[in-house]
C-alpha cells in the first residue's frame, strides 16, 4: 500500500510538471505567432520600400534620360520630362517628384533665356564704354594715353 | 555659352601716303613729316566674367599725326567685335610758345585749294608737296607748327 501511495505521488508530480510544460509550450506558441506576424509585417514594409526605391531609380533613370535628350531637342525633352513626372506623381506623391518638377521649371526658364540669348547673340561680345584719355601732357604735347573699355560676354 | 577668349588693344599710327601720290611729296621726306612709328598691340588674358573692364597705357607717342585706337575682342564661339576711334591730331613737339612771354605775330595765308591749278614749275617746292590748303592734316601741321617747332 505504501508503495502504491508513493508511486501515485510520483505520477501526480510528473503530471503537474507536464501541465507546466504544456502551459510553457502554449505561451511559446503565442510568442512565436506574434513574432511571425511581426516578421510578416516587416517583410511587407520591406517589399513596399523596395518597390518605392525601384520606382525612384526608374524615375531618376527616365528623368536623366529626358534631361540628356533635352540637349538635343529641348521642347520635346521638357514634354517628356513632364509626362514622366505625372506618371510617377500618382505612384509616389508630390514630394517624391519635387526635384524633377523643379528641374522642369529650370529647363523652361533656360529655354526662354536661350531664346532671348539667340536674339541678342549676334551683338556679343559687346564692347561698352570704349574711350581713351591723355595721361601725360607737357606743353600741349600728349606723350601717354590710357585706353579703357568694358566687355559683356554671356 | 560664349566666354571671352581674346582681348586686344591696338594703337595704330595713321599714315598719309597720299601726300606722296597726290601732292608729290618726296618719298625720302615722308618720315621727316610723319615720324616713323610702329603699330602697337597689347593682348590681355580675359578672366571670363560676364562683364569685365580692361585698361591699358600707351606711352611715348611720337606724334605729328593722328592715331587709331582700336579694341578687338573674340569669344570661344569665334564671334569677333571691334571698335575704333581716331584721335585728333597729336602734335610732335611741345608748344614752346607757352614757355616764355615773347609774342610773335604772323600772317597765315591759304595756298591753293581744289579747283585751282598749282604751278608745277615752282623753283622751290614745299616739304609737304604741292598740297591743298583745305587738307586738315596740312592745316594741323602748319597752325600747330606755328606754335611749336613742327
Amino acid at each position: 500500500m505504501q508503495r502504491y501511495s508513493s508511486a501515485r505521488e510520483g505520477v501526480e508530480r510528473l503530471s503537474e510538471k507536464l501541465k507546466q510544460s504544456v502551459d510553457e509550450i502554449n505561451s511559446l506558441k503565442e510568442k512565436t505567432s506574434y513574432w511571425e506576424a511581426q516578421y510578416n509585417t516587416t517583410m511587407e514594409e520591406v517589399g513596399r520600400l523596395s518597390s518605392i526605391i525601384n520606382k525612384i531609380d526608374e524615375l531618376e533613370r527616365e528623368s536623366t534620360s529626358a534631361i540628356a535628350y533635352y540637349r538635343e531637342r529641348m521642347d520635346e525633352a521638357i514634354r517628356k520630362l513632364k509626362e514622366t513626372i505625372e506618371k510617377y506623381r500618382a505612384l509616389l506623391g508630390d514630394e517624391r517628384v519635387s526635384f524633377e518638377s523643379s528641374t522642369v521649371k529650370i529647363l523652361e526658364d533656360l529655354k526662354m533665356t536661350q531664346e532671348k540669348l539667340q536674339k541678342v547673340l549676334p551683338y556679343f561680345p559687346l564692347i561698352l564704354k570704349f574711350g581713351w584719355k591723355p595721361t601725360k601732357v607737357i606743353n600741349d604735347k600728349i606723350y601717354n594715353i590710357n585706353v579703357t573699355f568694358e566687355v559683356a560676354s554671356p | 555659352m560664349n566666354s571671352l577668349k581674346e582681348v586686344e588693344f591696338m594703337l595704330i599710327p595713321v599714315e598719309y601716303r597720299y601726300f606722296i601720290t597726290k601732292y608729290g611729296m618726296r618719298e625720302e621726306d615722308y618720315d621727316k613729316v610723319f615720324p616713323k612709328e610702329e603699330i602697337r598691340s597689347i593682348k590681355i588674358e580675359p578672366r571670363n566674367l560676364e562683364r569685365e573692364m580692361f585698361s591699358v597705357d600707351f606711352g611715348d607717342l611720337k606724334g605729328g599725326r593722328e592715331y587709331i585706337v582700336k579694341a578687338r575682342v573674340k569669344d570661344v564661339a569665334g564671334n569677333e567685335k571691334f571698335v575704333e576711334v581716331k584721335t585728333p591730331y597729336i602734335r610732335q613737339f611741345e608748344n614752346i610758345a607757352k614757355t616764355d612771354d615773347i609774342t610773335v605775330a604772323a600772317f597765315y595765308y591759304n595756298w591753293y585749294i581744289p579747283g585751282y591749278d598749282i604751278p608745277k614749275d615752282l623753283p622751290d617746292k614745299p616739304l609737304l608737296g604741292l598740297y591743298y590748303s583745305d587738307d586738315n592734316i596740312v592745316f594741323s601741321k602748319m597752325l600747330i607748327g606755328l606754335r611749336g617747332m613742327e
